[in-house]
C-alpha cells in the first residue's frame, strides 16, 4: 500500500519541486530586468537632455531611433523593446509616452513608462 | 493426515497451501519501498540544499541592489563637469554646499565617491586622503567596474558588478546620467 501511494505521488512531487525551484529564481530575474529597463530609460532621458544642438533632444526621441536595444552580454537572456507614442502632435500640449519593456522567458514583462515634454526654448 | 482449510473454504493438504506472503514477496516489497524512500530522501536533501543556496543568493542580491540603487541615486544629483576622477574602479565627484555670508553667496564642497576596493565596495569622503570610508559591501564583489559613455554631450555612467555566491556569478548592470548636466 505504501509503495502504491508513493508511486502515485511521485510525479506530483517531482512537478512540485520543479515549479518551486523555478519560481524561487524569479525574484533575481525580475530585479535584473528592472535594472535593464532603468538603463534604457536613462539613455533615453540623457538623449533628450542633450538637446537639439547635439543632434538629439526631444525631437530625437522616436521609436525608430531605439529599435535595436536588446541588452548586451552577459544579459542576452533578456530582451528589451522601446515604444514611443506621440500625443497631440504639433499642438500646444504635445507629449511623448515612452515605454521600455524588458522580457525574459521565466517572467512577465517588466515595464517602465515615462512622459517626455519639450523643454527646449523655454529659456 | 493433516487437512487444512483456508479462508475461501478450499482445502489443502499441506502447510504450503496456506494464504499469506512468501518471503520473496516481502523482500521485494521491502526493496521497492526502500528504493522509493531513498529517492525521496535524496530529493528532500537536494531541495533543502537548493533552497539554502537560493536563500543565500536572494539575500546577496538584495544587498547588491541596495548598493546599486544607492550609487545610482547619488550619481543622478551631480553635474558631470564636477567629476574629477572616473576610472574603472572608482567614481569621485563634488558635493556642493551653498551658503550666504555678508550678503554674498559662497560655495564649498567636499569630494565624495564610490570605489571598488579588493572584493568590497565603499562609499568615500575625501578629507584626509580618502581615509574616511564607509563600507557598503565588505566582500564578494570582483571584476566590478564603472564605465563612462558619452553620447551627445551628456555623459552616462554605466555601473557593472559581478559577485560570486557559492562560486556562481551574479551580475548587475545599469546606467545613469547626472541630472545637472542636461536641461
Amino acid at each position: 500500500m505504501v509503495t502504491l501511494i508513493l508511486t502515485i505521488a511521485f510525479p506530483g512531487i517531482i512537478e512540485m519541486y520543479t515549479t518551486v525551484l523555478n519560481k524561487s529564481h524569479d525574484a533575481e530575474v525580475i530585479s535584473i530586468a528592472e535594472l535593464l529597463a532603468v538603463e534604457q530609460m536613462e539613455i533615453i532621458k540623457a538623449d533628450k537632455a542633450a538637446g537639439s544642438a547635439a543632434g538629439l533632444g526631444y525631437a530625437y526621441i522616436s521609436q525608430a531611433n531605439y529599435s535595436g536595444v536588446n541588452p548586451s552580454a552577459p544579459f542576452n537572456a533578456w530582451s528589451r523593446t522601446v515604444t514611443v507614442q506621440t500625443y497631440n502632435a504639433g499642438g500646444t500640449f504635445e507629449y511623448k509616452l515612452v515605454t521600455v519593456s524588458v522580457n525574459h522567458d521565466m517572467i512577465s514583462a517588466v515595464v517602465l513608462k515615462t512622459i517626455l515634454i519639450n523643454h527646449e526654448g523655454l529659456g | 493426515m493433516v487437512v487444512l482449510q483456508n479462508h475461501a473454504g478450499r482445502c489443502c493438504n499441506s502447510l504450503r497451501c496456506e494464504e499469506g506472503f512468501t518471503i520473496i514477496e516481502i523482500v521485494v516489497v521491502i526493496v521497492i519501498t526502500g528504493l522509493l524512500a531513498g529517492v525521496f530522501s535524496q530529493l528532500l536533501i537536494t531541495s533543502i540544499d537548493i533552497y539554502t543556496e537560493h536563500n543565500l543568493r536572494k539575500t546577496a542580491h538584495i544587498d547588491f541592489r541596495r548598493a546599486f540603487d544607492m550609487t545610482l541615486h547619488d550619481v543622478r544629483e551631480y553635474d558631470l563637469n564636477e567629476w574629477s576622477v572616473t576610472s574603472a574602479s572608482q567614481v569621485l565627484f563634488n558635493k556642493y554646499n551653498r551658503f550666504r555670508s555678508w550678503g554674498s553667496i559662497y560655495y564649498s564642497h567636499i569630494r565624495i565617491g564610490y570605489v571598488f576596493s579588493g572584493d568590497g565596495f565603499n562609499y568615500r569622503r575625501d578629507e584626509t586622503n580618502w581615509n574616511t570610508q564607509y563600507p557598503i559591501i565588505r566582500d564578494g564583489i570582483s571584476s566590478s567596474s564603472f564605465n563612462t559613455a558619452v553620447s551627445g554631450g551628456v555623459p552616462r555612467i554605466t555601473i557593472a558588478m559581478i559577485a560570486y555566491v557559492n562560486g556562481k556569478p551574479m551580475r548587475m548592470r545599469s546606467t545613469v546620467y547626472p541630472r545637472m548636466s542636461g536641461q
